[in-house]
């Protein structure tokens, strides 16, 4: 039973993840009916803008009681990526979509297949190819607090992070392991670091990883998706935006001429959508710990078909097909033998074409008939 | 040099088969499909297959050659196959459902052969040459014949499908693209030529896929990968959806400037060479979606007409 309940947990909190972009995709259909391959590369741009923020911006060094900054630099980390996928989206939506409207589906769907390629490969450019590892959550401590740890062990690696310049006057960072789970701090070594700087600052403590559990990442993914959740569904249907987005969604020429600026409800659904996506990308990193410029391909492509699998242009559809998918791609492999487990990734295109084959409209979507 | 020419002239030659039937779905029948990478990697598998599973060993020439024929013929059956097993429960789609699925069977073919270990898994498959070795005295011959036989494959493709639009049923297929409710209210039946193109489209993708795998001797399932389907799906759009010769115009130019432009420029700028792919992809569909000649053929052009034209004529 305990092996259930751990895939079953893997499943729903990989399934959030997907649900997170599939709200997005979903949202976006729903208004312009365009299948935004890109979306899964906002949601790279996340989760890397998360890893930069969470490396170099130093929110753990603020002065406050332990997990207090590190629960901060999470938020500040999450805000960050959302906020750079959504403007990502914004100006992708400006300058690739919006002179298309009009234009045929198939103009419109492989500009998205191109764009979805750009962002990739300028990912290439920007971030390198190479995979980086996700940094772990940690806790900063002061020289001057450091004699309370004083011959003290810690359960992950404690460093401190300086630049040295080389003599060709080239500077690199350095991380020099202080203490870990074997090695014993000792606090006097540490004045040697004190006159170092980093990134143009003096050096004054030293970074001990403080872990989350895989058991708390995965009930966190959920409740982080819970809320998210609530907030979207009261923004979609208790505020004006919502009530806007919904008819534009509905019906763009009645929505135009009953005042509806329909571009600007656009361009927020794109926004909205890829605020989640950028959320959902840091869960992603902190999550499994890796992140390189493919890696919202895969992903995006299955949070497409867990929206459709929902029923695309419904909100608790994304979330229901969203989780569905996660866990029949992580409870299907752990019951076969080993040599299967590389069809996991086929699992999400056979769901696809069997619900596209018995409910095209999904599982809480409506169907529209075809009109002559 | 001549090598390196005639080897690019191959795997141009392979695209452009692939493209051509590629329109026949896209282009005339107007079935959005991503999938053709999946029916290219199925003809050049059943193919690898056929000959690795049924080669007699230390076989004369003779046999060599009647298997290498023998060879197309399973890539094509194998992939219009395919393609039927494919078409029929993707006929109930449309737009963007129908693109995604074949999109999906594209990414399962891939799956499946990366899985499978009788036909290599994914270290990839391996046949024996069977018309000529490819050596170092011989490589110039081998990869002449070679484009030779792919030109022909372009060239009865060409032909098939250039026919067949001239055809009732190639008429109706136009029908389907056009407002297939229309199409169906004067009696063309869209289940039968829906599944025609599918067919047809899939095994020219097979003989491709056949003439690749005896060229390469070596394939790898990442090969197959939806990327390639998007390049082939490149010339078809860049060319115009529904115009044969566009294609082949589109092909040429979007080959050379991918493979030999860009090798000529310093690596600095080769680093790019996605990017300025994917962004030409993005400006392109918005300034010119209907491609550079959008459903006419060349020769029915008005600069074309003006050049090479008879005083007078029609």
């Amino acid at each position: 039973m305990g092996y259930f309940f751990e895939q079953l947990l893997n499943g729903l909190s990989l399934g959030c993840i997907y649900a997170f972009i599939a709200l997005g995709y979903t949202m976006v259909y729903g208004i312009i009916k365009l299948i935004n391959f890109a979306h899964g590369e906002f949601f790279m741009v996340g989760a890397f803008v998360g890893y930069f923020t969470l490396m170099y911006a130093g929110v753990e060094t603020i002065n406050l009681p332990h997990p207090a900054p590190m629960l901060l630099a999470l938020m500040v980390a999450m805000l960050a990526s959302a906020l750079a996928s959504a403007v990502l989206a914004v100006v992708t939506e400006r300058l690739a979509y919006r002179p298309l409207q009009g234009s045929s589906r198939i103009a419109a769907l492989l500009t998205a297949l191109g764009v979805s390629l750009l962002l990739q490969n300028l990912g290439i450019q920007v971030f390198t190819a190479e995979q980086k590892g996700y940094p772990e959550t940690r806790e900063f401590v002061r020289f001057v607090d450091a004699p309370q740890y004083d011959g003290k062990t810690f359960e992950g690696p404690a460093y401190v992070m300086f630049e040295a310049k080389s003599a060709t006057g080239k500077v690199s960072e350095l991380r020099e392991i202080v203490a870990g789970p074997k090695k014993k701090l000792k606090a006097d070594e540490l004045k040697f670091f004190a006159k170092r700087t980093y990134r143009g600052k003096p050096v004054t403590g030293f970074y001990v990883d403080r872990p989350l559990s895989t058991q708390t990442k995965k009930m966190l993914i959920i409740v982080a998706l819970a809320l998210s959740f609530g907030v979207l569904w009261l923004l979609v249907h208790k505020t004006q935006f919502g009530r806007a987005m919904r008819a534009v969604s509905y019906n763009p020429e009645a929505a135009k001429l009953m005042g509806i600026a329909s571009g600007r409800v656009i361009s927020m659904t794109f926004f909205v959508g890829a605020f989640l996506a950028g959320v959902g990308g840091l869960i992603w990193g902190v999550r499994y710990g890796k992140v390189e410029p493919f890696m919202g391909f895969m992903p995006g492509l299955k949070a497409f078909i867990a929206a459709v699998i929902g029923g695309i242009g419904s909100l608790p559809g994304a979330v229901l097909g969203g989780i569905l998918l996660g866990l029949l791609e992580v409870l299907i492999p752990a019951y076969l033998p080993s040599e299967y487990s590389g069809y996991k990734d086929a699992v999400a295109f056979v769901a696809l074409i069997a619900i596209l084959l018995y409910k095209p409209s999904g599982l809480l979507g409506r169907w529209e008939g075809e009109k002559v | 040099m001549l090598y390196f020419v005639l080897d690019h002239l191959f795997h141009l030659s392979i695209f452009i088969v692939l493209a051509l039937g590629l329109n026949l779905i896209n282009g005339f029948t107007g079935m959005f499909s991503l999938g053709h990478h999946g029916f290219f990697a199925v003809g050049a598998y059943a193919a690898g297959a056929f000959i690795l599973f049924t080669m007699p060993a230390q076989a004369p020439f003779i046999v060599g050659a009647l298997w290498f024929f023998l060879s197309l013929v399973v890539g094509v059956l194998a992939a219009a196959l395919f393609g039927l097993v494919v078409g029929v429960p993707c006929l109930r789609l449309k737009g963007d459902y129908l693109a995604i699925a074949t999109l999906g069977f594209g990414e399962i073919v891939r799956i499946v052969a990366q899985n499978t270990e009788a036909i290599g898994g994914a270290r990839g498959l391996e046949v024996p040459y069977l018309l000529i070795k490819r050596g170092v005295d011989t490589q110039i011959t081998y990869v002449l014949m070679y484009v030779v036989l792919v030109l022909l494959a372009a060239g009865l493709t060409y032909i098939i499908i250039f026919n067949l639009l001239r055809s009732t049923h190639g008429r109706a297929m136009i029908a389907i693209r056009e407002d297939e409710v229309a199409a169906e209210l004067i009696g063309v039946n869209l289940t039968r030529y829906k599944v025609w193109a599918f067919m047809i489209g899939a095994g020219s993708a097979g003989l491709a896929g056949a003439l690749y795998v005896n060229y390469m001797t070596q394939i790898e399932p990442k090969e197959f990968n939806l990327l390639k389907g998007i390049y082939i799906l490149l010339f078809v759009v860049l060319g115009g959806m529904g115009s044969l010769t566009g294609t082949i115009v589109a092909g040429i130019l979007l080959y050379v400037i991918d493979k030999v432009f860009l090798n000529l420029m310093p690596p600095g700028i080769q680093a790019w060479r996605e990017v300025m792919f994917a962004l030409l992809l993005v400006v392109l569909m918005i300034q010119r979606p209907q491609g550079l000649l959008g459903n006419k053929e060349i020769y029915q052009t008005a600069r074309w007409k003006k050049l090479f034209g008879r005083k007078g004529g029609a």
